[in-house]
């Protein structure tokens, strides 16, 4: 048996729905272990991806391995079934008919050691003493539980897991998410994690994609990814982003926070800089230039919106309670910005 | 299901076969193979024995206890598709050549027209055709009739006298009767009416006279029984109907406020009517159809149409109900009651009419 | 994104992909589903062509007489009818749908039952009680004659069409929308009393949008069941196109007018089926899974009770007490009751296994034409759907002769044989079997499929062990509609049916057409009986 450097590879695959193109000649690869979250707004294709690599869709372009075999490619169809890749969906598709075990069992039927492994994966999911009940008569975390311990129950190579948390209320989340990724990390399976929520990718996955409009515009561990993103479109959507117009003259941007050193940038010209809310840090000073205009509190942090005197607007946090609205204030840059090209509409805040 | 089963009301059965005797055409034809069948009901079939295919628009209700007979009389085995008669001659027609029918019995002689203008009927040997009067038979020859019934005017006892009633049914048409009268327009008894009072009256007469009854706003029903029905329930006053059915209500529902009116003097209100057979082209068991044929205008099936089915012998020497007004009393105007080309015009009338 | 109604399965590619003879580009539905589909629509295909065939030989009389004023007016009354029908009956079957499944109303299931049969009652007899009943001289005129009742208003004409209609034909409405009701999401009524709605409104602007495509299927049943009627229309004189039909083969055996005639019945069920689609509105998924399945909270109707009790119970007393009345007096009159109950036990056999026979021949055809309309885009399926509705909308008769014709002229070995039978049946009744399917198909979630896809089983696997089991009960409702339609039809079973073969429906007809009322009373009896049972079974053994 030879060692994968990949336990999933996607070369060129594209998917058009009659005029949209849903995926845009997307090549990506993911370790053998590893957790890979793939992040986008709805509507970005990362559904049809997920789909297209669990056999559902057939790709008009490219070519998809799984481990050591290629499962999609020219004159190359492997059906669904016989893919070995779990699949957790966002409904759950728990089969209403079916108590929790047999849901379990579903995928393992015939096997010699059947009921030892659903045991083995209701005991994973700490749901060993709900075996016969009916899937209407659990709670959503629940649901979500028994769909993992289904896709589980077969070892597969890889986890598909379409936005699972989506339909969890927000108290439950966090618990579900984390015991998720412990389930998942015991099982040492491959996981491609779906999601539009940047901080459940950022926290969960050893790696995040992001994808935007049918194409993946950055691949990168969390914090790179946060630190460097690849465009404003990553930029914003991982994590909040303040953009502030800047002159650069003898390779130093000019902008209403103040004067940084910029690389690689062109020497002159106009640029956009990129200030993360955490990276400003405000002083109150009766005679600032800048004032607060809206102010959100929660709890460990708040927000507060601050009105430069070139009349943009940035988005500062701050540890505590928020500043009144109304305050003078004095901004004070913490960390370097990052350089992006003038976008035609700048953004505002 | 064996498909030769055929359900016999045992009842009806039994009475038929006391009341008839093993004579006439029938018995004479018979093909000597014995009958090993001592009852009604299920029968097996001998092998060997012809077999013949009889599709019947008439009601298995009023023939089929003397179909049965011709089974035990003759040892034909003897399957019977019953149906409505135009749907019957309809089936028949689109069979084509492959029909697996040997004979038609029909209710009215416009089916036998229509098989007979599409050339689906055999000529019949003139021994059959003569055994009835000349304007009860295809001029062709290729289909005769069997029994006969009477256009009358049945009415309601409780709200007509006798002496309302008018010498003619074209004085139906006067305003007294307005929404007292109960017709049924697309029957086809009606219809050939119809066609009789256009041979004698002429095209406008009758044009007028369906006109007028329009006027006078009369009940439509789909066919003679709830006409009858309706006139004993006193719905209406008087229905243009066949004449057997009031009998046939009598004997069900007992003694009913309702009678039949024969217009006196060979009105055109009593025309006769024909129920017939024909030989289907082609059929394989040519002799064996004819012998049906031969049989239902055997006296004791004629007997069998006088006294079960109250309709009117057609073979001389069989009396007919002694309610009913001789047959030979009832003039029939000069026409073919089977000539489609008439019955075709009858229906123009009438959808020029807005009757159908 | 990737919505549901988006999906395509594969299936096909399962054994060509390794021959490597075709690329995956081609992807489409199992060949096996297109074969059966093909099979079934080409079959319902035939009477058209018969129709078309014949129509060719009508000539310029055709046309003089489809021109004449007369024929706007019998247009009129057909679209009329069909569409007072089709209203009436949504009105009474929604709210007894509603109390059978979601109000606390005692003896739901018996009420289910009863409310059922009354489908099996033929319109020709219908007819008949209705005039026995209800007439100017009917039996309630005579139960008010001490009053000084002489006469009650006219039942003939338009208003006694449309009761007897509405009457014998609301429970195509009621099973779809109960079977819709059972399967509803609960949680989207929940919401809408969350947001401060009384149960009144909620009912009308959450529970009944969300029944529009249940309405729409049961409606289309009704619709052209009334539109392909000739026993009530004739009985009770209204002229309709089929009866303008009918009197072509009647009076002047006229087949191709008749054919001509009944091309225009074509259109109209087209026109028809473009207005179910229409107001069907985007079929949507109703949620199958999880919380909609759970075990219904029932409504309690406090003070609404006793009205309830009455709706239902004046629902069932005019369609099965009084036709059973009616029925029962026609005994009651009767000097010499020659009734022969020897023969009825064959009858009935005879009608029960051909009827069941043909319902589940139609469960069996009508499931994967529904599933390849449900999971596959609808451009390359509607011509399917399109086709099992044409049938419907033709009268017996029609159809009958058209497979006489076929079958006669083309496939001699089987005609007049119990095949060629019951695929008549099928040809005029899938649709019923169909409608059913299709909206539980609706309520099974594509994922379910796909999450047994992806744990390893094959389509077929994935079809025997997760759709099928899911769409069972709706199937058997669909099946029962065509086991308690087959067995009260009358002119396939004279004409197609092997010589010798008669039911109770040809028996019952046989009596009534010559005035033997009170000899078809029995039959009539064990007709409505043998309905009732295995309605009752298949109500009982819910859950």
């Amino acid at each position: 048996m030879s060692i994968n450097l990949f336990a999933i590879r996607c070369k060129n695959v594209t998917k058009r729905f009659g005029s949209v193109m849903a995926v845009d000649h997307v090549d990506l690869t993911v370790a053998p272990g590893e957790f890979l979250s793939l992040l986008g707004p709805s509507g970005c294709g990362k559904t049809t991806f997920l789909r297209l690599i669990a056999g559902f869709e057939v790709p008009d372009t490219g070519t998809i391995e799984i481990g050591d075999i290629r499962v999609v490619g020219p004159k190359r169809w492997i059906l669904p079934e016989r893919r070995r890749v779990g699949m957790v969906f966002q409904d759950y598709a728990l089969f209403p008919h079916m108590t929790v075990a047999k849901n379990v069992a579903y995928g393992v039927r015939k096997w010699p050691d059947q009921r030892e492994r659903v045991g083995n994966a209701l005991r994973l999911v700490g749901l060993d003493s709900f075996r016969e009940r009916m899937p209407h008569e659990l709670s959503g975390g629940q649901q979500q539980r028994v769909a993992l311990a289904r896709a589980l129950a077969p070892e597969p190579d890889v986890i598909l897991l379409d936005e699972p948390f989506s339909n969890l209320d927000v108290a439950l989340r966090a618990r579900i998410r984390a015991e998720t990724r412990e389930i998942l990390d015991r099982a040492g399976a491959t996981v491609i994690f779906v999601t539009h929520d940047q901080e459940e990718a950022l926290s969960l996955a050893d790696r995040v994609a992001v994808m935007w409009d049918g194409r993946i515009v950055q691949v990168g561990e969390p914090e790179e990814l946060y630190c460097n993103p690849a465009s404003r479109e990553v930029a914003e959507f991982v994590g909040s982003a303040n953009f502030l117009s800047a002159m650069v003259t003898d390779g130093h941007a000019e902008c209403a926070l103040g004067r940084f050193a910029v690389n690689g940038a062109a020497k002159h010209g106009d640029l956009d800089l990129m200030f993360r809310p955490e990276d400003i840090a405000l002083t109150i000073a009766p005679d600032g230039a800048s004032r607060v205009v809206a102010a959100t509190f929660y709890g460990h942090d708040s927000t507060v919106t601050i009105r430069l005197e070139t009349g943009e607007h940035i988005q500062v946090r701050l540890l505590g309670a928020p500043l009144a609205p109304g305050t003078r204030v004095h901004c004070q840059v913490t960390a370097e910005p990052r350089t992006f090209s003038r976008s035609p509409q700048p953004a505002s805040l | 299901m064996e498909p030769s089963y055929v359900y016999v009301n045992r009842r009806t059965l039994l009475k038929a076969t006391l009341s008839l005797l093993p004579v006439g055409l029938g018995a004479a034809c018979a093909t000597g193979v014995s009958d090993p069948r001592g009852v009604a009901g299920k029968a097996t079939v001998t092998l060997g024995s012809p077999s013949l295919t009889v599709y019947s628009g008439r009601n298995e209700q009023l023939v089929g206890p003397l179909l049965e007979q011709f089974w035990q009389d003759t040892g034909i085995t003897i399957q019977v598709k019953y149906g409505g008669t135009a749907e019957i001659a309809a089936t028949i027609l689109e069979e084509g050549e492959n029909s697996p029918a040997d004979v038609f019995y029909g209710q009215d002689a416009g089916a036998l027209g229509a098989l007979q203008l599409e050339n689906r009927l055999a000529a019949l040997p003139d021994a059959i055709l003569n055994a009835v009067e000349l304007r009860f038979r295809s001029p062709q020859g290729q289909w005769v009739g069997t029994s006969g019934r009477a256009r009358v005017v049945v009415y309601n006892t409780e709200s007509v006298t006798p002496a309302d009633l008018p010498p003619s049914i074209l004085d139906f048409t006067a305003p007294t009767w307005k929404g007292r009268i109960g017709w049924a327009p697309t029957n086809g008894s009606f219809q050939a009416f119809v066609t009789a009072m256009r041979v004698t009256l002429g095209e406008d007469p009758t044009r007028a006279w369906l006109e007028g009854i329009k006027a006078n706003e009369p009940k439509v029903y789909p066919k003679n029984t709830p006409t009858v029905q309706a006139a004993v329930d006193g719905e209406i006053a008087v229905g243009f109907v066949n004449h057997y059915y009031l009998f046939r209500i009598r004997a069900e529902q007992g003694n009913v406020p309702a009678e039949n009116y024969f217009p006196p003097n060979g009105d055109l209100g009593s025309l006769i009517n024909v129920a017939g057979a024909g030989v289907i082209a082609g059929s394989e068991n040519q002799a064996a159809a004819e012998q049906f044929i031969a049989y239902l205008l055997s006296q004791h099936a004629q007997e069998y149409f006088a006294t079960e089915t109250y309709e009117y012998p057609l073979v001389s020497g069989v009396a007919a109900h002694p309610d009913l007004p001789a047959l030979s009393d009832i003039q029939t105007p000069d026409i073919d009651l089977s000539d489609l080309a008439d019955l075709r015009g009858t229906l123009e009338l009438l959808q020029e009419v807005e009757l159908i | 994104m990737a919505t549901s109604s988006k999906t395509t399965f594969p299936f096909s590619l399962s054994e060509t992909f390794r021959g490597g003879r075709r690329t995956y580009w081609s992807a489409g539905p199992p060949l096996l589903l297109v074969v059966v589909s093909s099979v079934v629509a080409i079959s319902i295909l035939l009477p058209l062509a018969y129709l078309l065939l014949r129509a060719a030989g009508a000539g310029d009389e055709l046309w003089r007489l489809l021109l004449r004023p007369r024929s706007a007016v019998i247009l009129f009354n057909s679209v009329a009818l069909a569409s007072a029908v089709t209203f009436s009956t949504i009105a009474i079957a929604v709210p007894l749908a509603w109390l059978v499944v979601r109000s606390d109303l005692p003896l739901r299931r018996l009420w289910t039952g009863l409310l059922i049969v009354p489908l099996a009652v033929p319109s020709y007899v219908g007819g008949f009680v209705l005039i026995g009943a209800l007439g100017p001289r009917g039996m309630l005129q005579r139960l008010l004659e001490p009053l000084g009742v002489e006469r009650l208003p006219e039942i003939y004409g338009f208003p006694g069409a449309w009761l007897a209609l509405t009457l014998f034909t609301y429970p195509y409405v009621f099973l779809v929308v109960r079977a819709a009701l059972q399967g509803m999401d609960r949680t989207l009524e929940e919401a809408s009393r969350s947001l401060g709605q009384s149960g009144w409104t909620t009912f009308w602007r959450v529970t009944l949008p969300q029944l529009r495509p249940a309405m729409a299927a049961g409606g289309l049943l009704v619709a052209l069941y009334t539109l392909s009627d000739f026993g009530a229309v004739s009985l009770l004189q209204f002229d309709t196109f089929t009866r303008v039909i009918y009197v072509h083969y009647q009076g002047s055996f006229d087949r191709h007018l008749a054919a001509g005639l009944a091309l225009v019945l074509v259109c109209m069920t087209l026109l028809i089926l473009v207005l179910e689609h229409w107001s069907r509105g985007r079929a949507h998924y109703h949620s199958g899974t999880g919380k909609g399945a759970r075990s219904p909270r029932r409504v309690s109707l406090g003070r609404w009770r006793l009205p309830a009790f009455l709706l239902c119970a004046s629902i069932v007393l005019f369609a099965l007490v009084m036709p059973a009345l009616t029925v029962s007096y026609w005994l009651l009159r009767s000097v010499a009751l020659t009734a022969n109950f020897s023969a009825l036990p064959g009858l009935a056999w005879n009608s029960l296994w051909v009827s069941a026979a043909a319902g589940i021949a139609a469960v069996v055809l009508a499931v994967p034409v529904a599933y390849l309309t449900v999971r596959f885009p609808r451009r390359l399926t509607k011509p399917f759907e399109y086709a099992i509705y044409l049938g419907y909308g033709l009268p017996g008769i029609v159809i009958a002769l058209s497979l006489v014709f076929f079958g006669a002229n083309v496939a001699p070995f089987i005609y007049q044989t119990f095949f060629l039978l019951i695929a008549a049946y099928l040809i005029r009744f899938l649709p019923q079997a169909y409608g059913n399917a299709r909206t539980s198909l609706l309520q099974v979630q594509p994922s379910l499929e796909e999450a047994s896809r992806s744990l390893g089983r094959s389509w077929h696997g994935t079809l025997r062990t997760i759709t099928l089991p899911l769409v069972r009960g709706g199937a058997t409702a669909g099946g029962i509609l065509v086991f308690v339609t087959t067995l009260k039809e009358l002119p396939i079973t004279l004409l197609l049916g092997p010589i010798g073969f008669k039911t109770l429906a040809t028996e019952v007809w046989s009596l009534t057409a010559e005035g033997f009322f009170a000899d078809a009373a029995p039959v009539i009896f064990v007709l409505l009986s043998v309905s009732l049972l295995p309605t009752l079974l298949f109500v009982g053994k819910e859950p």
